[in-house]
């Protein structure tokens, strides 16, 4: 008995402890829950709490409520990695234990090994960067409810049916349609465990009935909804899942119902045709192992299936993009800068990459700001999707007000009330002067998991000064403002940048988005009008970019007039770049060679070899 | 029982037996004795002081913004029995029961709240009491408005509810999660019934219809007209209703406080006879040159006043059209004959020249005595115009003057007030006000005196005292009625996302189909 009992803690540990142990670290080293709390733009339905009596009670309105309520909670622990990874690997740790037990209800314990599929599947969705946390919850919910009807059924088919009832009545309440689930598990569960058919048929009948009963004429809600609200067959699912995913979610969702159904067939059927016919001949090698070996090769199996699973599902691409994101937000921008490299070249990372450039002071001189479209830096392209996430942020540096406050709000009404808009838009009413607008939101912020106290900290500040002259952040944006109204239009980039500047000659970010448009589009005269205003921004050495722009058109006969009168600020190392660039494209042109790829490496991030081969960078301009 | 348990279930019955009698004992011995008088008024919020109430409101809930350790509320009126309410914390929640006992017995009398806070020494002070008067007459007890976030382009979740003025029931009439988020706007009842029901749906996947709930209709009592109409109104005979058609994109300012700012670039008036195949126009009201709006009815049915601008622009392809923002509106009125079907002309009652502002959202109080509308600078959206305040013309003084007469309501702030409804006894007007923020539009009440004058506006009770500190919603269009609706919900959206419509002919489809010019 003794060493039943050590073996079975040395399998535990070796097994269950040690796997998730190190689901925990992959979660929260690699994935970093923390990137899905921001959402990047990307994750639409990131649940929403509040804390109060009153959240609760509204969540309750609908069938799948209070399992939605406790999604929501837990969600909110993404906020830091190491919690966000704690609740996954806990729903990870729960769906297998559940798995294990319901498996052994249903008298196939030989498939227990299949308890980990559910944490194998969450590791793909979340290595994906793909969140779909609340129906998973709810399903784990439902497998709760399903493993507890089986400890709670007996023989007696009136006292299984009458637990079957109530709890169907509080089932169905709790987890709206993903209540199907537990009645259909339910139901093969007293077919294999009971075999008390006329019982199962009879849950499937409840089953197929009480969404319309309890949703559609107590609830009141549409039928649809009551039968596929909280599953992956709901319209609002439907609208957020990605189609790479479909075939992992519904294979969550499905895989222990059809495991079950095939256990049904198997021990009704199946096992006794076929199982005598080949017994004794057909014999797996591992069943006639000693059954350490089979311990060994069961456990390497986990192992690699983990890590396997792991390696080919982790998506860094889709991470960098999330992480450019939160970094972005938390004003990290050398790490926005390292994880835009690993990114796509993509317009929305081109924008944040942008204003992390600009905070770093690096926006006139890194190669990657001549490799973009202008259209990219305030995300005015018409090609352009999905920008208001990011536009909101370089409206808000930009002291954009009203721009911003668009962006928010239409953020507001598709990804939610999430806590990072609310901020926003609080700090944008606080700026306007709207503090009464303003306490709304950060009396919203107050019931938030998170953000009470910087909410608390903005609600003091009100009381002792109702104006907030003496907050440097608003005291800012505000001397940025526009004072100039009319009907936004994006159409002029250049024009909106000029607007931004003529009303405070201050504000570098339109300085320096405003010369990289004019950089970026040669245009000489706007560039050139504005040289008398470098000594403005920069005390030393203006950046690299505008002292190679300066010398190229310098030495561009038509151009080189836009100079006359203007104070040039040239450094000896410029002066010395330029001539060797002029050096070198002698030499390229007298060599007459086409292909750019035979120009010096050395000056393809420079502003000279942009201007000079603009054509061949730009075809069609 | 092991001794254990036994000593164990004692002391907890002992624990609960003394929380009972304290509790018990605190709520007898309420009355503060020893106080000192704070010669001031306490503040509380909402501001729910000075005013007139109607007798069958539920309990104004309010929070207490005086500092104190614990609260002591006094309510007393004349008749009936006091209500006391002694709390740790500065919210203050009135038993409902009591409540409404106390405001039937004293319809016509004063209303007294004491307000007592404690220090931390213990000393309890009392403040000036807060005194309002109870009104003779009721509200309708139903309100039914839009709540939705201040958006711009884009909505998630949003519906028409239906909140019960006696008590914070708050039920949901039509939400928008049951026809993919799509939007549900101007609503009207007939006579403040909800017997005959109009709401516009904006449906992308559904198709944009106009919602029609018609009790008297025998074989469906619920269904649709496939028209995107903008506002309604009910002729008082519930045979037909008024309709405009609107073209009215929202475009974003640059640097105003309230970005937001609509055009009606088009529009005509139209109606529509239950029952028929046909919206038909009134050729007086279809006119290329101007820009009609804002139907609402007399409650004799005899006249329809609606608003009323010259249109100044002549590309309607240009949003926003030029001089936009010099466009106003005036109150007009036209006579119809139900029983034959005639149209008068076309008479104003208060030019724009006359106001120098835009008048809006016309609506006849049920005597038939008032008009009430709201002014600003220009457009024809009011509640994007902070300027916006609501005015009150009284018919029978005007026609006796032979000119407008009317004035500014007293329950105007400095912020807008826009969208508003008289109650069916014309005593009560709810209207949207952002008194206090620039944003959130809230549902402010007011009583109407004999003279035209209004007691002091004040905000719809919740529950939760601080219920609108933190409540990110905007409520529209507060429509009162006096009876519950009985067509709400899935029966409302099953109908929306039900292809079959009424088979209908349209004059044109655009604005303005230009009969006269």
């Amino acid at each position: 008995m003794k060493t039943y009992q050590k073996k079975s803690v040395m399998d535990w540990i070796l097994k269950d402890f040690i796997f998730f142990v190190l689901i925990y670290l992959y979660f929260w080293l690699l994935v970093e829950p923390k990137l899905f709390y921001l959402g990047a733009g990307e994750i639409r339905y990131f649940p929403i709490f509040n804390k109060g009596w009153y959240f609760f009670k509204t969540q309750l309105v609908n069938p799948g409520g209070l399992a939605d309520y406790i999604s929501a909670f837990l969600a909110q622990f993404f906020y830091f990695s190491w919690t966000g990874a704690l609740v996954l690997t806990l729903q990870a740790w729960l769906l297998c234990v559940l798995t294990a037990g319901l498996l052994k209800s249903f008298k196939a314990n030989a498939l227990k090994w299949t308890r980990f599929v559910p944490a194998l599947l969450l590791i793909i969705f979340y290595s994906q960067y793909s969140f779909y946390f609340q129906p998973t919850v709810v399903f784990t919910i439902a497998l709760f409810f399903t493993w507890l009807y089986t400890k709670l059924s007996s023989g007696n088919i009136l006292i299984s049916l009458l637990t079957f009832l109530f709890m169907a009545a509080i089932v169905y309440p709790i987890l709206g349609g993903t209540f199907m689930l537990f009645a259909f598990l339910c139901a093969v569960y007293e077919s294999i465990q009971n075999r008390k058919w006329l019982l199962s048929l009879g849950y499937m009948i409840v089953m197929g009935i009480t969404p319309w009963l309890i949703g559609g004429l107590i609830y009141k809600i549409r039928v649809e909804n009551a039968y596929w609200s909280l599953t992956p067959l709901s319209w609002i699912f439907q609208v957020y899942v990605k189609k790479n995913d479909i075939f992992f979610l519904y294979g969550f969702f499905l895989w222990l119902p059809v495991v079950t159904v095939l256990i049904l067939i198997w021990q009704t059927w199946l096992q006794k045709i076929i199982y005598p016919k080949v017994a004794g001949k057909l014999v797996c090698p591992l069943a006639v192992a000693k059954q350490w070996v089979r311990w060994i090769a069961g456990t390497c199996v986990l192992y690699l299936a983990l890590i396997l699973t792991a390696f080919l599902s982790f998506n860094k691409i889709d991470k960098s993009f999330f992480e450019v994101e939160y970094y972005s937000y938390t004003q990290n921008w050398q790490k926005v800068i390292e994880a835009a490299e690993k990114s796509p070249n993509h317009f929305l990372i081109q924008a944040a990459l942008n204003r992390a450039l600009f905070h770093a002071g690096l926006l006139g001189e890194a190669k990657e700001t001549l490799q973009q479209d202008p259209s990219t830096l305030l995300l005015t392209g018409k090609d352009h999707k999905n920008i208001l996430w990011y536009q909101q942020d370089i409206f808000l540096d930009l002291g954009y007000i009203n721009g911003a406050e668009h962006g928010v709000v239409e953020c507001l009404e598709y990804y939610g009330e999430q806590p990072y808009l609310l901020k926003k838009l609080a700090l944008i009413n606080m700026v306007k002067g709207n503090i009464g607008t303003a306490q709304i939101y950060l009396n919203a912020l107050c019931k938030t998991l998170f953000h009470k106290n910087w909410a608390e900290m903005y609600l003091i500040k009100i009381e002792e000064d109702p104006a907030l002259t003496s907050d440097e952040q608003i005291r800012y944006l505000r001397s940025m403002m526009m004072q100039q109204d009319h009907i936004i239009n994006y159409q002029s980039i250049s024009g909106l940048l000029l607007e931004l500047l003529n009303q405070n000659s201050d504000n570098r970010m339109a300085f320096e988005y405003l010369m990289t448009c004019y950089l970026l589009t040669r245009d000489i005269p706007g560039f050139t009008a504005h040289l008398d205003s470098f000594n403005r921004f920069y005390e030393k050495q203006i950046p690299r970019f505008y002292q190679e722009a300066v010398l190229i058109i310098a030495n561009d006969a038509d151009a080189k007039q836009y100079l006359q009168g203007k104070r040039l600020f040239i450094s000896t190392q410029a002066m010395a770049e330029f001539k060797a660039f002029m050096k070198a494209l002698n030499t390229f042109k007298m060599g007459k060679r086409t292909s750019l790829n035979e120009f010096p490496d050395e000056f393809k991030n420079s502003y000279y070899f942009y201007y000079t081969f603009f054509n061949f960078i730009h075809p069609g301009n | 029982m092991k001794k254990q348990h036994q000593f164990l279930l004692i002391v907890t019955l002992v624990l609960v037996a003394a929380g009972i009698v304290w509790s018990v004992a605190s709520i007898q011995k309420a009355a503060i004795e020893n106080y000192t008088a704070v010669a001031q008024a306490p503040r509380i919020s909402p501001d729910y002081s000075g005013t007139v109430i109607p007798p069958n409101i539920a309990p104004l809930n309010f929070q207490v913004k005086e500092e104190g350790t614990q609260y002591y509320i006094y309510i007393s009126s004349k008749n009936g029995k006091s209500i006391e309410k002694k709390s740790p914390s500065p919210k203050i929640v009135i038993p409902e029961k009591q409540w409404h006992q106390l405001l039937d017995n004293n319809r016509g009398e004063d209303l007294t709240i004491d307000v007592y806070t404690r220090d931390a020494n213990g000393d309890w002070k009392k403040f000036n009491s807060i005194i309002n008067h109870i009104a003779e007459k009721e509200i309708d007890p139903y309100v039914v408005y839009r709540k939705i976030h201040p958006s711009h382009n884009t909505w998630r979740a949003m519906g028409l509810y239906q909140r019960n003025l006696t008590d914070f029931e708050e039920t949901p009439v039509l939400k928008n999660d049951n026809y993919k988020w799509g939007c549900a706007h101007c609503h009207n009842f007939n006579n403040n019934l909800p017997d005959k029901i109009a709401i516009g749906i904006r449906s992308g996947d559904y198709k944009s219809c106009l919602l029609i709930v018609d009790e008297d209709e025998p074989n469906e009592e619920v269904y649709k007209l496939p028209i995107k109409f903008g506002f309604t109104s009910w002729h008082p005979s519930g045979k037909m209703f008024a309709c405009t058609l609107n073209d009215p994109p929202l475009v974003l300012h640059t640097c105003k406080n309230e970005m937001r700012d609509i055009v009606d670039v088009d529009s005509w008036i139209g109606y529509y006879m239950l029952g028929s195949d046909t919206v038909r126009t009134i050729p007086q009201l279809s006119q290329k040159g101007w820009l009609e709006n804002y139907p609402t009815w007399s409650p004799d049915g005899k006249y329809m006043y609606f608003s009323n601008a010259v249109k100044l622009w002549d590309k309607i392809e240009t949003v926003p059209p030029e001089y936009f923002d010099q466009s106003k509106y005036g109150l007009y009125r036209i006579a119809y004959d139900i029983d034959t079907n005639q149209w008068g002309d076309v008479e104003p009652i208060l030019t724009a020249e006359e106001t120098g502002l835009s008048l809006n959202q016309p609506r006849v109080s049920p005597d038939g005595r008032w008009v009430t509308f709201s002014l600003c600078e220009y457009s024809c959206w009011p509640s994007y115009h902070p300027d916006s305040d609501l005015y009150i013309l009284d018919l029978r003084a005007t026609e006796a003057a032979g000119k407008a007469q009317y004035r500014k309501m007293e329950v105007s702030s400095d912020e807008c007030e826009s969208w508003h409804s008289w109650s069916s006894n014309s005593k009560w007007i709810l209207f949207s006000s952002k008194k206090n923020n620039p944003l959130f539009n809230r549902t402010y009440m007011t009583y109407v005196f004999e003279d035209g004058s209004l007691g002091k506006a004040f905000v719809l009770p919740q529950e939760d005292p601080t219920f609108y500190d933190g409540d990110l919603n905007t409520y529209t269009i507060p429509e009162m009625v006096a009876q519950p609706l009985r067509h709400t919900g899935e029966t409302l959206a099953k109908v929306i996302r039900n292809p079959k419509a009424v088979d209908l002919d349209m004059p044109i489809t655009g604005a303005s189909p230009g009969i006269q010019n």
